[in-house]
């Protein structure tokens, strides 16, 4: 009986699957698609805004959809995609959400023909597959974005994406431990060197409080930290580019090079003073988030973006801040004093396997999210970073995307990316596990010099 | 070949002894048993594989329109490249132990719960439970445990070793992962020993007690031999799962720490995804496939020509 | 005799203390998804302090529990069947006809047992998501199972029908039965315990298959269980609170299924060993 009555249940479930299965095969046809191998869409942008308004009063039904590599911020976006719908109705954005292996899902999705019309990636993502992007210059909404946040978006003098914010990256810390520490009113920018961050340190500690905090992940020691190696330190974008290819080349090595020593001799100071010196990679966002919020050290090398994991532990009214990491005893040099900025993400369109009218809805999506002011304060609150949008008025909450933006309105800042390719898209993964192996001592400065030297040796030229 | 009487007497009677009607016959059974698995199989299995073979001798990045025909460059940067042969000899040594370990544990518990104690089906249901879990969700479990669960635990009783997390040293990390594959594959492996172990006929060991053989003697002289399929089969299934372990690899290490136990088929998908290089990622994968076939292979064959000789 | 239950006693408390050990995570999963993250990360061997179920109302939400387990149970039913009913019939047919054509496609099988499935990943997704048109649809997903257990099944099959005496076959033969009357009438019956055991392998590797469904299931209403476990984890980290309500409630319908039919697994074991 009980196996009749189970075997029954399989039949119905099978029957009904069979049923759903075809309904899904009919509506799963992909959405007309341009052929692969067309030129994608240039100078097309003008007229069809020209015709835009005759083009709308006959408006059809367009599905457009929307990938994106941020995390944590699915109701943000679900928030927008359905005022944006309400506002402009006639089209559909469907959402599509990234895990952590945002390459890995991308990559699938264009295998199956399914290539997201939106999608917000890492500069270098774009650039990899620029010949996919549909170009932006010279479009209207450009002109509300700030051109020093377009430069990273920009590839041989054309634009591929609409940058999403302004993330600083540096060492944040506790305001009540290093009023403490100091016996006054902390101020920031009277850290100008290593060895004024190491005395901060020494203050900190003597009120019994961990001085710093390193977290041993890949992303941050790779992507982040070691990435200021080469950044405005070294100089202008020539400058850099020139250097990363002479490492690539082989013509220099990393260890002869100062700014690469200076900040490995900060990263050798700061693992002294490190809360999480006993382990050094177990290391985890959540956990050293609380640290800082809860003062169990006075600070820790993130990014402003870290203000999602402390919002909930912190004390209302608490202050927390953002300096840049120095990398040398230079007290004239301002590469120690300026905040490293990026806008780590944009908004790029594909036009390779969307139709016009798809690429043209996605302009609409990407001008929504960039001007209009709904969009803006619902993402200034959500994100707390700056945006870098010039007719935005909303406020940040967050006091760390404040800091930045601080650094940003005093023109105390410097381009963490300088081109968006100059750092190949893999280099927090194997960059990042040396770099994490000589956090832990395991290996030392010569073979981690060496080991990115070998990485680089592997990579193509990297270009302006 | 030999044939029964009966069998001579039924094709006779059909006039399906030889020749074309027995070629017709052989066709038809071959089509309605053999013919569907192997049409899904081969579209699912063998068209991808083809496919996927091309594309080895291309430099494509798994993304971009273009793709250039660079012949065997990848096969030739895959036999010097340090971290691929690295990553191979982690993966021979996790499975060595691995497979040790899980069949040693998933034989023992067979042995254990078909031996008449009390709660055998509890603990039947029990040790296989484990086994229902992915690998992936396994994985975000003991991750938990090995960096947060023991260390509170060496708090707790003081034993040095155990206050670090076990994931941030390379050699304990390498242990955790083999000690989580042990715990998940030993379940699996022990319904396979308990299939194996009831089809051990009775009379057989009825015999052996009356003849005051001991439990040790029973399982080494009599269970062992008598399932040597089951361990070919147990073994050769433990070693290619060992060697495909990607799932636990991610959640548990993500081939931390510093990419100290990237297993094989953790570095070749981000060989293809990470850092999309996806010509060379499955040339990684073709060779893989081609070495851990011949072992298995291998052991298949002196498992097979062991069993036909006893 | 006293001997005997003394150790009979020893076994049984060490294997107890064993099956202890073992389910330590279970009793982790369990514990930690009553709790909020900050109190999990505390100490995750405590007893939660209330048992609050905000975090298993966050994963039936953000999971969209009730779809992904229809998708999930939809794809693993129609694939084990499926897979079944092929491979049991050709497992018989390479157990009884020892042809060249059966051992060589059948050491294919076992040699494409072994590669990783990385080797034909994307080359997949491209065929049939991409040229087919068929990505997010769930019973393609069930196809591509089916045919990825073929080998494994087969395996089993056919060595446990090596197993069954042909002397069967040729009763059945004197009583008229051809081949596939055979196969359906004696053979098939008597497969019931290594039946039970490939359908709880399959089924288990279908149920928890991450990176196959993955490729082809973008849509947030056709994703699966495993799948849709992915939301809780972020770039930098993961919501550890609601996810482990989500994996356990991911792992509940399996436990339950498998606790209701490993009834009929013993039986069916015991089934075989007796006609044995």
């Amino acid at each position: 009986m009980k196996k009749r009555v189970i075997s029954l249940i399989m039949t119905g479930v099978m029957g009904a699957t069979l049923l759903t299965g075809c309904g899904n095969a009919s509506t799963s046809a992909p959405a007309a698609t341009t052929d692969e191998n067309a030129p994608a869409a240039t100078q097309e942008a003008p007229a069809a805004t020209e015709e835009a308004p005759a083009a709308e009063a006959a408006a059809t039904e367009v599905n457009i959809s929307f990938y994106t590599t941020e995390t944590g911020k699915d109701d943000m976006y679900q928030d927008l995609i359905s005022d944006f719908e309400s506002k402009n109705p006639g089209i559909t954005v469907e959402y599509i959400a990234a895990g952590d292996d945002q390459l890995q899902q991308w990559m699938a999705l264009y295998a199956s023909n399914e290539g997201p019309t939106v999608s917000l990636m890492d500069p270098i993502n774009i650039w990899e597959n620029q010949e996919r992007m549909r170009p932006l210059s010279g479009e209207a909404m450009l002109d509300n974005i700030t051109e020093s946040s377009l430069s990273t978006m920009t590839f041989n003098g054309t634009v591929y994406a609409v940058p999403m914010s302004a993330a600083g990256i540096g060492i944040l810390y506790n305001k009540a431990v290093c009023d403490a520490a100091v016996g006054g009113d902390f101020d920031p920018s009277s850290i100008k060197t290593r060895s004024d961050l190491k005395d901060l340190f020494d203050k900190i500690e003597a009120t019994g409080v961990a001085a710093t905090c390193i977290t041993g992940v890949n992303w941050s020691l790779g992507a982040h930290y070691l990435c200021q190696s080469y950044g405005e330190a070294i100089g202008d974008t020539k400058a850099r580019v020139d250097y990363v290819n002479s490492i690539i080349s082989g013509e220099t090595k990393e260890i002869d090079n100062d700014v690469f020593n200076g900040f490995m001799d900060t990263l050798d100071m700061m693992a002294q003073y490190n809360y999480n010196k006993n382990d050094p990679l177990v290391g985890d966002v959540n956990l050293d988030a609380m640290a800082l919020a809860e003062g169990k050290c006075g600070t820790w090398f993130m990014g402003d973006w870290a203000w999602t994991y402390m919002a909930e532990l912190v004390e209302p009214g608490a202050e927390f801040g953002l300096m840049p990491v120095p990398h040398s005893d230079d007290a004239n040099d301002v590469t120690n004093q300026y905040l490293p900025t990026s806008f780590a993400k944009g908004y790029c369109i594909d036009a390779s396997q969307n139709t016009e009218e798809q690429q043209l809805a996605g302009l609409k999506f990407i001008e929504y999210i960039s001007s209009d002011s709904y969009s803006q304060e619902v993402q200034a609150k959500r994100l707390g970073q700056a945006l870098p949008f010039k007719n935005c008025t909303a406020t940040i909450e967050s006091p760390l995307g404040n800091s930045t933006a601080g650094y940003i309105a005093d023109g105390r800042t410097v381009d963490f990316y300088g081109t968006p390719s100059l750092c190949p898209s893999d280099i927090w993964y194997e960059c990042g596990a040396y770099m994490c192996e000589y956090l832990t001592g395991a290996c030392d400065r010569k073979t981690l010099a060496d080991k990115i030297d070998a990485y680089w040796a592997n990579q193509e030229k990297r270009e302006y | 070949m030999r044939l029964s009487p009966s069998f001579y007497k039924y094709y006779k009677e059909r006039g399906i002894m030889h020749g074309r009607k027995r070629a017709i016959t052989n066709a038809l059974e071959f089509s309605l048993f053999g013919l569907p698995s192997f049409l899904i199989w081969f579209s699912v299995v063998i068209i991808p594989f083809i496919y996927g073979f091309w594309i080895t001798f291309t430099d494509w990045n798994g993304l971009a329109l273009h793709i250039n025909f660079i012949g065997l460059e990848n096969y030739r940067h895959i036999l010097t490249d340090s971290a691929f042969l690295g990553a191979f000899v982690k993966t021979v040594i996790y499975a060595l132990f691995t497979v040790i370990l899980s069949n040693l544990v998933g034989f023992i518990l067979a042995l254990v719960v078909t031996s008449g104690i009390k709660g055998q089906n509890l603990f039947r249901t029990g040790f296989f439970t484990p086994n229902i879990i992915g690998g992936i969700i396994l994985g975000y479990i003991w991750n938990f445990i090995f960096s947060f669960g023991l260390t509170k635990f060496g708090e707790f009783t003081g034993i040095s070793w155990m206050q670090t997390s076990w994931l941030t040293n390379p050699t304990r990390a390498l242990m955790a992962l083999i000690i989580v594959s042990a715990w998940q594959m030993s379940g699996y492996l022990m319904v396979i020993y308990i299939a194996g172990l009831t089809a051990v006929p009775s009379d057989l060991l009825e015999a052996a007690r009356v003849d005051g053989a001991t439990t040790w003697q029973t399982v080494t002289k009599i269970k062992i031999p008598m399932i040597r399929g089951t361990i070919a089969i147990c073994v050769f299934l433990s070693i290619s799962r060992c060697f495909m372990s990607f799932d636990t690899n991610l959640s548990l290490t993500a081939g931390g720490p510093y990419k100290s136990t990237e297993l094989i088929a953790y570095k070749i998908y981000q060989t293809a995804f990470t850092s999309m290089n996806f010509g060379e990622g499955q040339a990684q994968a073709i060779v893989l496939f081609v070495i851990v076939a011949i072992i298995s292979l291998l052991q298949v064959y002196f498992t097979r020509k062991g069993r036909v000789d006893a | 005799m006293r001997a005997e239950r003394n150790r009979k006693s020893i076994t049984f408390a060490i294997t107890l203390v064993v099956l202890i050990l073992f389910m330590v995570p279970f009793y982790m999963l369990v514990v930690n998804s009553f709790k909020p993250t900050a109190e999990f990360l505390k100490n995750p061997f405590a007893l939660p302090q209330s048992f609050n179920v905000d975090n298993f109302i966050t994963a039936i939400d953000r999971m969209n529990f009730g779809k992904s387990l229809f998708n999930t149970a939809a794809i693993t039913v129609t694939a084990v069947v499926v897979n079944m009913i092929v491979s049991a019939m050709t497992g018989y047919l390479f157990a009884r006809r020892k042809w060249k054509i059966n051992k060589i496609i059948f050491m294919a099988f076992l040699a494409s047992m072994v590669a990783p499935f990385q080797v034909y990943m994307i080359p997949l997704v491209r065929i049939y998501a991409g040229v087919l048109g068929f990505s997010n649809n769930l019973m393609m997903v069930a196809y591509i199972a089916v045919g990825l257990n073929i080998p494994f099944a087969v395996f089993l099959y056919s060595g446990f029908v090596e197993g069954i005496p042909s002397e069967l076959d040729e009763a059945a033969l004197i009583d008229g039965c051809g081949f596939t009357r055979t196969f359906f009438h004696i053979i098939m019956p008597l497969l019931k315990p290594i039946i039970i055991t490939v359908t709880v392998f399959v089924a288990m590797g279908v149920w928890n298959d991450f990176l196959m469904s993955s490729l082809f299931l973008t849509k947030v209403d056709t994703k699966t269980l495993a799948i849709s476990i992915k939301t809780f984890l972020t770039n930098h980290s993961a919501e550890y609170a609601p996810m482990m309500a989500g994996l356990l409630l991911s792992v509940l319908p399996v436990l339950i299924f498998y606790l209701i039919g490993q009834k009929y697994i013993i039986e069916g074991v015991i089934a075989g060993s007796v006609k044995g």
